[in-house]
This record gives C-alpha cells, structure tokens and sequence, in this order.
C-alpha cells in the first residue's frame, strides 16, 4: 500500500457545554453539575490513501461531521493530530488555524454554504487570488472553466445565490471547493438535502470529477445507500468512536460489529415487488445522550449480542478478518455470518 | 427577479409611496442645505448682516436690506428662512456625521468583540449593556455639561451617548453570522480572519446595522436639538433649529410665534420623514416581517 | 357490483396559492380513493404538491391558499366548503394528523399527560382517570418504555424520536378512520425511522386504519404502502398498486426516480439521473409538465395527457406510458 494522504492519529475532540447562570450558581454552593463536556469524538485513527474514498457513517451525534471538520482543518483537536501527506493541517499554538490549502471541504447545506451577498464568481474566485493559484486578471476564466466542470454555464459567475436552485448551488459549492486545486476533497452530506433526481445528478458530477482529477475523498454520509456507491472503504461510527472499519463491499457483505449489522438491517430497502417481505429490523432502545455515554462498549445498552465484559471494557478496534472492529465478541459474532 | 440586490431591494422600497416621498423630503432637505449659500437671501451668521432694527418681525415683512423676510425675523434680525435652512445644515451634518461615527466605532466595537470572544467580549458587551440601561439624553447632556460647548464637544456627546446601539446590533449579527455554514466555508479555504470579517461576516451583518443607522440619525438630530435648546450645544453665533427654537420661546406667549414654531416644524418634518425611510427599510431588511 | 363505499375520495382536487407573481399551482386536479385501512404513499420530490394535498384533504389551507376547485369526501361527507368549526371536530377525531417536525403538534409548556387529556377532552366526555388510562395505554401502544411515569414529562425531555412517537400516541387517541403522516421519519436516524416504520405499519394494521403516508423516499413508501401515488408539478402521474408502480413503472418519470436511487446501480457505477429540474410552479408549461426532462418527449406531449388506468387500477398520465420495465 502506499503512503496514506491524510493522517487522523487520536484525534479527540470534545465540547463543553457553558453552565447556564442557574448552574453556574448551583455549583457554587455545590450542589450543581460540573463542566458538561461531550467527547464528540474520541481517539480516532485513521488513513486514507491516495486516490480512495473513505466513507464515515452513523447516526446523528455519532462524531462523523466533526470528525469531518476535524479533518477539513475547521476544528483544531483537543488531542491527536491531522497530517496531509506529513504536513499537518493546522498550525498549532493558541489559536491555531489552518494552514494547507490542499484539503477542501463540500458543505450539506447549499443554501446556508454560500455567502448571500457575494456574487457566484466572487466567491468561487477568492480563494484562488488569495493564494496565488490564479492572477486577479485571469480570474474570470478560470472561474468559468470550473464552472463548466460543474455543468453550469458562464454567465453564472456574475449572479447571486438565490437565484439557483439547491442543486445548482451545490455545484457551484462544489466549483468553489476544487478551485482550490485540494488533494483531498470532503464531502459532509453532499446530497443529503437536495431532492432524489437531484442527487443522481450530483453524486455523478462527484463521481466523474474524483476520478478525472485523481481525487482523494472523505465522504461524510447517514445514507448508506450512497455511502455503498460511492466509497472504497467505511468507517462506522457510534457515539465518537469507530466501532467498524473496512472495504465496502466486505462491510457491507459480511458485517462484523453488531451496530453495524443493527444498522444495515434498519434501512428500508425498496421492494419492487411490493411485497414488503424483507421485514425491517429495527435496533431496540434510543442512541443515549453523548453528554454521559454508556461505560464499556457504547452500544452495550442496545446490543443483544452483549455480555458483561461489554458493560466495564470499552473494547479496541482490533483486526478481524482483513477489517478491524471494536467487539469482544467479534470472532464469534464473524462465524455467525 | 433577476437583478442585484440592490435593484431588487429599490423596486420593493419604490412600491411604498409614502417612504418614496419621505425619502424625496430627505434628499430635498440635504440638496437644500447643500446649496444653501445660493437658496437663500442671507447669511444668518454674518453678524454684520443683522440689525436690530429688522428683530422680530412677522412673516412676510420687508426689511431694510429690501428683501421680503417670508417666515418673518428672529430676535435677532435673522431672516427666519435662511436661519432655518442653515439650522438643518447644522441639524444634518451634526446627525450625520454623529451617525456615522457612532456607527463605525460602535460597529467595529459589536463585530471585533464577537470575534475575539473570552474576557474582551464579556468587558465591552457589559459596558454596552450598562449604558443601553441608561437614557442616551442623560448621558449626552452629562458630558455637554462637562466637555462644553463647541461642534467637536457636541459630536464626542452624541457619538458617546449612541455607539451602543450599533454595539449591540453589530455583536448579535455578528455573532449569529460567523457560525454559519458559508463563514465556516471561508474560514477552511483557508482565508485570512481580517478578509473572512470584512468580506463577507460585515457585508452580511449590514442590513440590521443600517436600520439602525438610520433610526439613530433620526435621533442624533432630535438630541442636538435637544441640547441646544438647554443651551449646551453650539455656541449662539450659529444657531442650529434647537437653539431657534429656544430663541424663540420666551416671545411665543406674545403672539410672535413664528420664531419658535417654524424651526420646529423643519425639525419635525425631517425627522419624520427618516423615520419613515427608516421604517421601510426595516420591513425590508427583516426577514420575520416579510410574507 | 356492490363494492364497499371507499373512506376516502378525492375528485379533481386543486389548491392555489395567490402570490404577487402570479397564481401557483400547488395542487392541480387530482382525484384518488382510499379503501378502509388502506395505506396509500404520495411519493413527490419538493415542490410536487404532496404535502399541500395533505393539508387539503383536512382543510388546513390558509390564505394566501385557497381550494379552488374538487371535492373531498371522507365517508361519503363532503368537506370542501364546510366552516373551520365542523373542520376542526373532524379533524380531532376522524382524521388526525403526524408532521416531520412532532412539535407541530405538541405544546411545549403543557406535560405530555395534560396535552393528551385536553385531546381526549375535546371530543369525549371522559374522567381524568379515564384520560391518564387512556394516555397510558397510546403511549405503551407506540412504545414509550414507562409510560406511567413519562406522562408528566414535558415535551422537551423527550428525544426526537420519543416525541414522533408521542405525537403518533395523541393522532390515535381517538381511533382516528385516516391519518395522515406528512414525512413523519424524515428527520430522524436510520435506527429511529425503522422502529417508528415498523411500529406504524403494525399500528394501522391491528387497528384498521387508513393511512396517507406523504414522502419523497420511495424505499421507505416501498416498506409501508400498499398502494402508491406518484406525484409531480401538483399532478399524480402515475398511480396504482405498490407493487406495480414500483415493479413496472409505467411512467418515465417514475421510472427515472427508481433507477437514481443509489444503493440499486452497481457500486460507483454512473447512476440513471433525470436531467434538469422540476419547472416553476408559476411558469408551468402546457401538456405535461415532464415533458423538458423527458427521454420519450414527442411533440404529442405538448397537449396534457390523460390519467389513464388499466384494469389492475394501474394508472398512468402519459402520452407513451412505458410497457412493463422490471
């Protein structure tokens, strides 16, 4: 294999939540919560080579987009460290901020991504002007190539973004992303919010540009359907930790960890033949509060498979299989495949 | 609805007749006091140019310098018209170079605060807090009291007592805007802080600030006139309205009521009719009051 | 011919929406029927008219909207044109209501117990034992763990997903004839959808109720529906039993929306897309509004084709309907 592209090594990020001024006082006296930290993502490893796409995916506070964000070089960790083909991503110090251009990130959200008073054109070429990757005076062209790489004609450069609809701006989010010329380019629910033949159009342009340009991509996604089209590899994620991670087709195939099992079995599939015979089979119990996660494995609470090793042992991502997964019972549970 | 902002936002104000017109009373009012050496028949601060014996006369009276006086004289010989008019240029001037001071200083306060955050945040937004719990008239007439009369005092008070305002608003927008998703987009390309904060979080912290703006410029004037009438703005020698007003007071129970009423009835005209440029801006700008 | 009277029947229904630019079209002249504990999907991306028709069905249309035209007649009982007091008796308890968003429906300064009572209440003369029994036995019903006790909660100490399920508990206090769900799993997690998913289907079965289930994904529709109703540009173009819209799409367009759905195609395959975008609801063209996006366009779609149905109730809106595509 070759040198990975991006380096995530530990990465711990947590939040605190400020005491409210009813808290603030009660702890005073003493009698109040301490400091509410959540870790929105603890202790996380990982690679990705150049040219792959790896894929995280879990439910919502499972730590993706932050882990995303860690990654995009927006949030610096509290522990650990990001490198990019072993730079690392963001400086260090007080305020730490990033320092590579060769990460972009494509936002979920098209209409609150783009600046609504900035026109198109504008916003796609400032970045490049800044750093130096195109002459102000030759802006205007090399805005309206990647605007032609998107499928979107010249002229829009010089309007605003209200006047296009969620898929366009999605590409023009998506021009504004590779103008910068990034290595790796991530993707945080890409098309979570645009309509069903809207996303066909969208997930095509991704495709066709990763592999025209050589792309290395995170892929952010809760829809695994997509994830399934478009990723080499996957990482599952529950409450900041990775519980599975591999290629996706085994993954897929023959899941390991019983979330990732749990997970597969609750997406409805469609059933064209209308027989809704492919009964879902939904995960018992509700994703507990990321503010106070279950001790041991996080998904101990929800998992028929659990034993009481899984309520004190917080298990570690071994390998298992060509995969790695983070169960006791993984050996035993990869026999029942 | 294809168009620039700015285009679409003028086609939506041109719908409002009485704004349209509030804002030609506005702009008539500027155009006036721009040009006033040329408009009107005297220069009310040419103290050589007043005498005594044209003090107090009635509209439409005819003084020895053989013009007609059409709003009468002040008590001082002034023809009323032209003090009126150079009383708005000061008014004006006074309001809008208030405004626009207050609005830079108070903005910059508002939005850097937002951005540094920690103990700086806390400090200046609690200062802002404390004089917004404040009268602005109390404060301004405090320091007129103490700093003395002249244009650059007046302009310290009136700057002093309304920064906050734009403090507050610039904070709040500021602080809403930076943690959307496009300022995070500018942020990770990465672009430097100083370009992400006047690119795009000021053009897009604008629209509250400008309401403001124009809400205070209004009240810049109304707090001029206010302290001049006190007799702690401007010096007697160039009276803005407040101090013609003042002028004018003691002589109104005596049927001489033009010195008094004509002054504030400018006064009062032109600030209704920012007010209501004002307003219509406001339901522009504000998402919550729109279909 | 004696077949049962449908619960529901939907003729040449149209809402407008009067707007400064004009006139928009949400919902057009569509007609559909719902037999007794039916549960039919209206499936349409934004912008198609299905939520609108969800609300026009119960009468919770407000200006600028007005219906304009059709009837709707729950039980043989028009409802078009009758006054919002009539509506809302109705509303409460034959015909309920299940948002995206749950807090559409709750009240977030009333407990849980207290908002259920007031449901119960406001069409039934019952005891407040009666009404806490009651209250306890929807909860349990849509699988709220302890539900004695979390019936004095607040709405807010719930997470999303126990307050969809709340939500659905107050719809089926009364025993409602139809609910309509309005894309009630679309803000919730993949585990979250699939309990509430299964929970539903069970819930309309044992109690026999019919169920318009409003969504724009076509495999959660596939898992409940037993019939389905494609919608687009505020008209059904295709309608008829689950498995035969989803197993032989007759029209282009829902043939289109089936195959861009990744997860079918093989993985980082180039996936069927439907080129352009749904055209202004304000601006429609005449004839069939697909017609730009369209692969079979000939110049006969420029007059508006009929909703034509086949025996098996099968119906399609197309000049060209596809033959049996599997």
């Amino acid at each position: 294999m070759s040198e990975p592209l991006l380096v995530l090594d530990g990465v711990t990020k947590r939040f605190a939540r400020p005491l409210n001024t009813g808290e603030r006082i009660a702890s005073w006296i003493g009698a109040g919560p301490g400091p509410r930290v959540v870790r929105a993502v603890e202790q996380v490893s990982l690679t990705i080579a150049p040219h792959e796409t790896l894929a995280l995916v879990g439910e919502s506070g499972c730590g993706k987009s932050t882990l995303g964000r860690v990654a995009a070089g927006i949030y610096a960790p509290d522990q650990g460290r990001v490198t990019l083909a072993g730079a690392p991503v963001m400086s260090t110090g007080r305020r730490p901020h990033k320092i590579t251009t060769r990460v972009q990130t494509v936002f979920q959200d098209p209409f609150a991504s783009l600046d609504p008073r900035m026109r198109v054109g504008t916003t796609i070429a400032e970045g490049p002007i800044a750093h130096n990757l195109v002459e102000r005076a030759d802006s205007t062209r090399y805005v309206a190539s990647w605007l032609e790489r998107v499928g979107l004609p010249a002229d829009v450069a010089t309007r605003f973004p209200h006047q296009f609809s969620g898929g366009q701006r999605q590409r023009i989010a998506i021009a504004r992303a590779l103008a910068m010329q990034p290595d790796l380019l991530i993707c945080d629910e890409p098309v979570a919010s645009l309509d069903v033949s809207i996303q066909a159009q969208v997930l095509n342009l991704l495709l066709e540009l990763r592999r025209d340009l050589g792309l290395t991509c995170l892929f952010i996604s809760h829809d695994l359907g997509v994830v399934r089209h478009v990723s080499d590899r996957v990482a599952i994620m529950y409450l900041g930790r990775v519980v599975e991670l591999g290629t996706t087709a085994e993954t897929f195939a023959r899941p390991i960890h019983p979330y990732t099992r749990a997970l597969l079995d609750s997406v409805p599939r469609l059933a064209r033949d209308g027989a809704r015979g492919r009964e879902i089979k939904p995960i018992a119990g509700e994703l507990p509060s990321p503010l106070a996660p279950p001790p041991g494995c996080h998904f101990n609470p929800r998992c028929v498979h659990a034993i009481d090793r899984c309520r004190s042992e917080a298990p570690e991502l071994l390998p298992v299989a060509g995969r790695i997964a983070a169960c006791h019972r993984a050996e035993e549970l990869l026999a029942t495949v | 609805m294809a168009g620039t902002p700015i285009a679409d936002f003028w086609a939506e104000f041109r719908a409002n007749r009485v704004a349209v017109v509030a804002l030609a009373v506005v702009l008539l009012t500027v155009l006036a006091t721009l040009a006033a050496p040329i408009l009107v028949p005297q220069d009310p601060y040419d103290l050589a140019n007043l005498t005594l014996r044209d003090a107090r006369r009635p509209p439409g009276y005819v003084g020895t310098a053989g013009f007609t006086h059409v709003l009468g004289t002040d008590a001082q010989g002034r023809d009323l018209l032209s003090a009126i008019v150079y009383g708005l240029r000061i008014s004006l001037g006074m309001g809008i170079t208030a405004g626009c001071i207050a609005f830079a200083f108070g903005a910059t306060v508002g939005a850097v605060s937002s951005f540094v955050g920690g103990r700086i945040e806390t400090i200046a937004m609690r200062i802002v807090d404390l004089q917004l719990s404040f009268p602005a008239i109390l404060l301004a007439l405090v320091l007129a009291a103490v700093l003395g009369q002249g244009k650059t005092q007046l302009l310290i008070a009136l700057v002093a007592a309304q920064y906050a305002y734009f403090a507050r608003t610039a904070h709040g927008a500021a602080t809403a805007e930076r943690h959307k998703d496009y300022v995070e987009a500018a942020l990770s390309t990465p672009l430097p802080a100083r370009t992400v904060i006047l690119r795009h979080i000021v053009p897009n912290c604008l629209p509250p600030l400008i309401v403001v703006a124009t809400v205070q410029v209004a009240n810049s004037i109304a707090l001029e006139a206010t302290l001049s009438f006190l007799g702690l703005g401007l010096p007697p020698t160039e009276p803005s309205l407040g101090m013609l007003i003042a002028n004018g007071f003691q002589y109104l129970l005596s049927g001489r009521y033009w010195i008094s009423i004509y002054p504030g009835v400018a006064l009062i005209v032109l600030i209704v009719a920012i007010n209501l440029v004002g307003d219509q801006v406001r339901d522009q700008l504000n998402p919550r009051l729109r279909r | 011919m004696s077949a049962p009277a449908p619960l529901l029947e939907v003729a040449d229904l149209a809402t407008y929406f009067d707007s400064k630019r004009g006139v928009l079209k949400a919902v057009d002249g569509i007609s559909f029927t719902l037999k007794r504990g039916e549960v039919m999907g209206l499936v349409g991306e934004s912008g198609s008219g299905k939520s609108v028709t969800g609300f026009s069905v119960i009468g919770l249309i407000d200006p600028p909207g007005r219906i304009a035209a059709g009837s709707v007649k729950l039980d043989g009982e028009e409802l078009v044109g009758k006054d919002a007091e009539a509506l809302r008796t109705l509303r409460g308890r034959r015909v309920a209501m299940v948002f995206q968003d749950p807090m559409m429906t709750l009240n977030p300064v009333l407990s849980i117990g207290t908002q259920m009572r007031l449901v119960l209440r406001a069409h039934e003369d019952v005891s407040r034992a009666d009404a806490r029994r009651r209250s306890i036995e929807a909860l349990a019903r849509v699988g709220i763990p302890d539900a004695a006790r979390r019936l004095d909660d607040f709405p807010h100490q719930f997470s999303g997903g126990m307050r969809q399920r709340v939500a659905i508990a107050i719809a089926l206090l009364h025993r409602p004839a139809l609910i309509i769900a309005d894309e009630p799993t679309t803000a919730l997690d993949v585990s979250i959808q699939a309990q509430i998913l299964a929970e539903m289907r069970n819930l309309v079965r044992e109690s026999g109720t019919a169920m318009i289930w409003i969504s724009h994904d076509l495999a959660t529709v596939s898992s409940i529906a037993d019939s389905i109703a494609v919608m687009y540009a505020g008209r059904i173009v295709e309608s008829g039993p689950a498995h035969e819209v989803l197993g032989a799409p007759r029209h282009p367009y829902t043939k289109g929306l089936l195959e861009s759905i990744p997860g079918e195609a093989p993985p980082g395959s180039v996936l069927a897309q439907i080129p352009g975008a749904m055209p202004s609801l304000l601006a429609l063209p005449a004839g069939c509004a697909f017609r730009a996006r369209c692969t079979y366009a000939q110049d006969a779609c420029a007059a508006m084709p009929a909703l034509a149905a086949s025996p098996q109730g099968h119906a399609v809106r197309c000049h060209f309907p596809l033959e049996g595509m599997r």
